[in-house]
């Protein structure tokens, strides 16, 4: 296996699973979004879009408040400094190994 | 599934701002209320009626453009977030220069990327500024120009502003881009002659809020039948 390559196995795997990885990307692009706007966005049902928010806030990537926005109730998640580093080491490491992409070696997330 | 054709999420969020409809019938009732204060200043000033209208709109006008973004989010907690959700609008974090760049956060210090940046920030601030060239132009074209086809050529000047100014940060809002030609010719060919040169201005600001306030309202109606309350919605 070359060295790049081996970079692959070392990816944050809370965050390589496609869903939460939808997740993470909307979170960490907004400072904070509703349940309903990240099922409809991600296309996920609530079941399984419940299991990976407790999943990234398990991992403490993503922060979930319960609140209210006049009388409607809004379950608000937004991404922690934590979450925000590990999803750049991620974008940095696919970077890395499929574009062998230099800049993103300096940047490092 | 989400309505936008956009891919990057900030831009997403940015554009899911007026996906209801709602900041656009707004800016239509801004629009009606400065040329209600023109006209009322006008033509109209030495009628009592005319100085309290104008009087009324500046008052209604500052009110509501001082409390605009209270006013819709309370329109949007009563309409957008119980059927698409919510989600914080980049442009209240950020200034929209930002808010507008196609890289994320984790990507910025990328040297191809921040090309890309500069280049899109270049592209969006020229952008910018060509529409508010046309549309100052447009507005004193009309008052100082006697000739009635000015009317049909600001007209034109002002809708393509509006294509400038909005073709990346939502859908096109065509009935406007459309609207503006069409009034101005209509101004060209039958009204110019009975509306004092320095009404007309009035007329098109005026116009401008009635084709606002018909995209907004055009854009509500679809959103609302797209959007049906959810019934019980646990999470």
């Amino acid at each position: 296996m070359t060295p790049g390559l081996q970079e692959l196995a070392s990816l944050d795997r809370v965050i390589h699973e496609p869903a939460r990885l939808m997740i993470v990307t909307i979170l960490s692009a907004v400072p904070e979004a509703d349940f309903l706007y990240l099922q409809r966005e991600c296309g996920l049902t609530q079941g399984n879009l419940s299991s990976h928010l407790a999943k990234l806030e398990e991992a403490k990537y993503v922060v979930i408040t319960k609140t209210f926005k006049g009388k409607y109730p809004l379950t608000i998640c937004s991404i922690t400094t934590a979450g925000r580093r590990a999803f750049g080491e991620y974008v940095r490491t696919m970077r890395l190994v499929t574009h062998g992409d230099a800049g993103a070696a300096k940047s490092g997330g | 599934m989400p309505t936008s054709p956009l891919p990057n999420p900030k831009l997403r969020a940015l554009s899911y701002w007026f996906v209801d409809g709602l900041p656009i019938l707004l800016q239509g009732a801004l629009s009606l209320l400065i040329a209600a204060e023109i006209l009322g200043n006008g033509t109209f000033t030495h009628t009592t009626l005319g100085r309290a209208v104008s009087l009324a709109a500046v008052i209604l006008y500052c009110v509501v453009a001082v409390r605009q973004r209270t006013i819709l989010e309370w329109l949007k907690e009563r309409i957008t977030y119980p059927r698409t959700g919510y989600v914080t609008p980049p442009f209240l974090n950020e200034d929209a220069a930002t808010a507008l760049n196609l890289t994320t956060l984790s990507l910025n210090e990328d040297p191809s990327l921040a090309a890309e940046k500069a280049r899109i920030r270049r592209q969006n601030s020229t952008r910018l500024w060509l529409s508010a060239a046309g549309v100052l132009a447009a507005c004193f074209a009309v008052l100082l120009i006697s000739n009635p086809w000015i009317c049909t050529a600001a007209g034109l000047a002002m809708g393509l502003a509006t294509w400038l100014i909005c073709r990346e940060t939502r859908q096109p809002l065509w009935i406007i881009i459309a609207g503006y030609p069409v009034f101005g010719f209509c101004m060209s060919t039958f009204l110019a002659g009975s509306i004092a040169q320095h009404d007309r201005a009035a007329y098109f600001v005026g116009a401008g809020g009635v084709l606002f306030i018909l995209d907004g309202l055009v854009t509500l109606g679809r959103y609302l039948r797209q959007n049906p309350l959810p019934g019980a919605s646990g999470q």
